[in-house]
């Protein structure tokens, strides 16, 4: 790697584009193969250990993104479960054990919470079919379709057009809109106990 | 000019603001502003409208910094979603109805009561400063968003027209205006229902004229989720061309849709226990309250509807195992609400004035009879014989099309014949707020503005001359200041003398007003204050400076009365020197800032 090609990604990575202009070596006037001599040699180890070094703390410093990118996404899948277990207790639900219940004192339950948790899902998530059209019913799949949004299964032609049957037209978080937390929280509770004075 | 017009609706369980950019006055819709609040400890959101709950947690409720907003680091009290969440679950720790406190009689709405029940009085603060936090949350929240980036978008610099209910007297007014000059803001007043009307203007802006006919008179039914507020207005010919005026206004009736559903509620957990031997607790009754309530909206939107599943989950985490359903059929909705509330009754009527009924628990002066179209024909005969030939619906109740077509039916019952106009095309819910946007672009010359009197008379206490009775005091006379109807943005000097004014000393007058008396002129004498048709407003005092010598301390000063009412309704009273140097002296209302003693606040109770 070349020495003014390492500086300029690492400018790049840690300031922007600004950075980059200013600092990028040598500028296009000047000679590119200069002669060696020992003063330039010794700055030139001298500058390349200084340039482990950034890159170094650089590294320390994407780790802690990485983390801190790990417990944002810890966290909110977390507060996604509170989203629907404050709005539509649907943790408490699927942690009881219902086995000794009728499937009519299950259903009352489920209807209420089936409502509760829907609403959730359309405000907080906007969930909406990827494939909007009646299932069972044929179906053209695009040219460009995206794999990971629309999986196609059986005899697959190798050319398009692709015409099948939808067998599950799928769902989508449109948007994901969660509240702005801040203060205090223990962000692993998904319900607080609650303790009553009487 | 401002570069926005802003219209809040201040509801009493609810608060909504609209705006429109001033610029485009004439084309533009107003347009819902979203108000970021808590909604949780810790957590805060936009949602469309600010509920007006004030929460004022002990340390122990909630987690450090758990209230804070972008704008207020370290709070201890929060405004909207979360502190609604709260009010059933901390009722001691939450201030709900705080408008209704600001003109409820025999309490001092600027005295630090609210929440009426909690432990800690040093936490309590008055129904003017709970007013004044939701007003600067919407100025906080405002500038934290649309007028974050520009100083000439800021919440303080823009037109704002802030509405109160038609109910409201110029105390209650004044104490409004107190409040939004404690939260810097600069606003105008506007009766809801005018408001409300305005939205319906806005709507048919241009062939409103078609719909109505001059001589006719049209009732604004507004009924919201805790208070129930009428207002006619009268079509007039001015020259050719239609003109509104609002003539008449009815009292502040505590009566609404949060009543509906609890009524509902206790009327299934009353079955509940009679044939299931259930007993649910408050937890459960709240559950039940909020499946009622949509129960309701199902059932009185469709007449053909069946038997709603009315479902309480468990509270605890068994979650179905501690689930109690039931149901409401068409014909128990019909019973508990259209009857309950809306019985068919004469226009002859009056709701029963007892003072021992069930809805009775706190301060407040809740309604004793709960049949809304009684209260409307004590409002309609007290204003005349004429009955009105349109209405317009206003408020979330009014969505439930049961209940507006009883009222309808009830009217056309008493006008004899089946022709009662529904005037269309508002939001139930929002009108108020866009309404009072309309009003401020009204107020440019924009369209047309309805006119409005004073919908109270006013009457300060004069002490009658009799001969000195041992043990016995005097019967207190009332002058009449402000007669009913009095319009506003004017003055008028009051023709009495025999007042005087104490030099050196403060000099109070008893004052009081009616929603009912409107025969009264000023400077009509009533010799005894003492009667049910006026009620005791905060006292006036004006104080003399001792600063002529050749009036010095102790000289009485013979003055004559001077009643100003403003734009917005509210009243100034002056004292004019009679003959020599003619000084005046403006009347102040005499408001405590003292805690209430315990005597207080039982005599409110009672």
């Amino acid at each position: 790697m070349r020495i003014s090609d390492a500086f300029q990604a690492f400018f790049r990575v840690l300031g922007g584009a600004d950075l980059v202009d200013k600092a990028t070596l040598p500028p296009p006037s000047e000679p590119t193969t200069p002669e060696p001599d020992p003063e330039t040699e010794k700055k030139l180890v001298e500058a390349e250990a200084k340039l482990a070094e950034a890159v170094a703390s650089l590294t320390a410093a994407e780790d802690a993104q990485t983390e801190a990118a790990e417990v944002q996404f810890r966290d909110g899948a977390v507060y996604g479960l509170l989203l629907l277990q404050r709005e539509g207790r649907l943790i408490d639900f699927l942690q009881e054990n219902v086995d000794d219940y009728e499937d009519e004192q299950i259903g009352a339950a489920v209807r209420q919470i089936h409502r509760d948790c829907g609403k959730v899902l359309q405000e907080n998530f906007a969930m909406t079919a990827i494939v909007d059209e009646s299932e069972n019913e044929k179906t053209v799949v695009s040219e460009d379709f995206d794999p990971s949004a629309i999986k196609l299964t059986g005899k697959v032609p190798s050319e398009p057009p692709y015409k099948g049957f939808l067998r599950h037209k799928g769902w989508r978080a449109t948007k994901v809109h969660f509240p702005t937390r801040s203060g205090k929280i223990d962000p692993t509770v998904v319900q607080a106990a609650e303790v009553e004075f009487i | 000019m401002s570069q926005y017009i802003i219209g809040i609706d201040l509801g009493t369980t609810n608060i909504a603001v609209s705006y429109l950019n001033a610029e485009e006055a004439e084309e533009a819709v107003p347009e819902l502003f979203a108000i970021i609040q808590i909604t949780d400890q810790g957590e805060r959101d936009k949602r469309a409208t600010l509920p007006s709950f004030l929460y004022l947690p002990d340390d122990k409720e909630v987690s450090k910094k758990a209230l804070d907003l972008p704008w207020a680091a370290g709070r201890d009290y929060c405004v909207g979603a979360f502190a609604r969440k709260n009010a059933q679950l901390l009722p001691g720790k939450v201030i709900s109805s705080a408008k209704s406190w600001l003109c409820a009689q025999n309490v001092d709405p600027d005295s630090k009561i609210l929440p009426w029940n909690h432990e800690d009085p040093s936490r309590k603060i008055s129904p003017v400063t709970a007013t004044q936090r939701f007003l600067e949350h919407l100025r906080d929240a405002w500038n934290d968003s649309i007028g974050a980036d520009d100083a000439k978008a800021k919440f303080q610099k823009q037109d704002i027209v802030l509405t109160v209910p038609a109910s409201f007297n110029a105390v209650a007014r004044d104490m409004t205006m107190q409040a939004a000059k404690k939260a810097r803001l600069e606003v105008t007043l506007l009766e809801e229902p005018q408001a409300a009307f305005y939205s319906w203007l806005q709507a048919h802006n241009e062939n409103w004229r078609d719909r109505v006919a001059a001589g006719e008179l049209i009732l604004v039914c507004d009924i919201g989720g805790g208070t129930t507020d009428f207002s006619l207005i009268k079509v007039t010919d001015e020259g050719g061309d239609l003109d509104l005026q609002r003539v008449a206004v009815g009292n502040h009736i505590l009566l609404g849709g949060d009543n509906m559903d609890l009524a509902m509620a206790y009327g299934v957990a009353a079955r509940l226990l009679e044939e299931k031997g259930m007993k649910l607790d408050q937890y459960q009754i709240a559950g039940l309250t909020h499946a009622c309530r949509e129960a309701k909206e199902v059932l009185c939107a469709d007449a053909s509807a069946g038997p709603q599943k009315l479902t309480v989950l468990g509270r605890g985490s068994s979650v179905v195992g501690g689930t109690v359903t039931t149901e409401v059929t068409m014909e128990q909705m019909q019973e508990s609400l259209v009857d309950g509330f809306f019985p068919l009754c004469s226009i002859d009527d009056s709701p029963q004035q007892s003072t021992k009924a069930g809805l009775r628990t706190f301060g407040l002066d809740y309604e004793a009879d709960p049949a809304v179209t009684k209260h409307l024909a004590a409002f309609l005969s007290r204003h005349g014989d004429e009955l009105p030939a349109a209405i317009l619906f206003n408020g979330g109740v009014t969505k439930a099309n049961a209940l507006t077509s009883r009222i309808v039916e009830t009217i056309n019952g008493w006008r004899g014949k089946k022709d009662l106009t529904v005037l269309e095309g508002t939001d139930a819910d929002l009108a108020v707020a866009h309404g009072a946007c309309w009003y401020g672009n009204v107020r440019q010359g924009n369209a047309i503005r309805i006119r409005a009197g004073s919908a109270h008379s006013y009457y300060v206490a004069i002490e009658s001359s009799m001969p000195a009775v041992p043990n016995v005091s005097p019967p207190v006379a009332a002058l009449c200041v402000v007669q009913f109807g009095m319009e506003e943005g004017t003055s008028q000097e009051i023709p009495y003398s025999g007042l005087g004014l104490v030099v050196g000393e403060t000099t109070e007058f008893k004052f009081f007003g009616s929603a009912d008396r409107t025969e009264d002129n000023a400077g009509d004498i009533l010799s005894d204050a003492n009667r049910d048709d006026l009620h005791n407003l905060p006292s006036l005092s004006a104080k003399l400076p001792v600063e002529d010598k050749n009036t010095p301390a102790g000289t009485l000063v013979p003055v004559r009365l001077r009643a100003v009412l403003s734009e917005i309704g509210t009243l100034q009273l002056w004292c004019l020197e009679e003959g020599g140097s003619k000084r005046e002296w403006k009347l102040e209302y005499e408001i405590r800032d003292a805690e209430p003693s315990d005597n207080e606040g039982k005599e409110a109770e009672e």
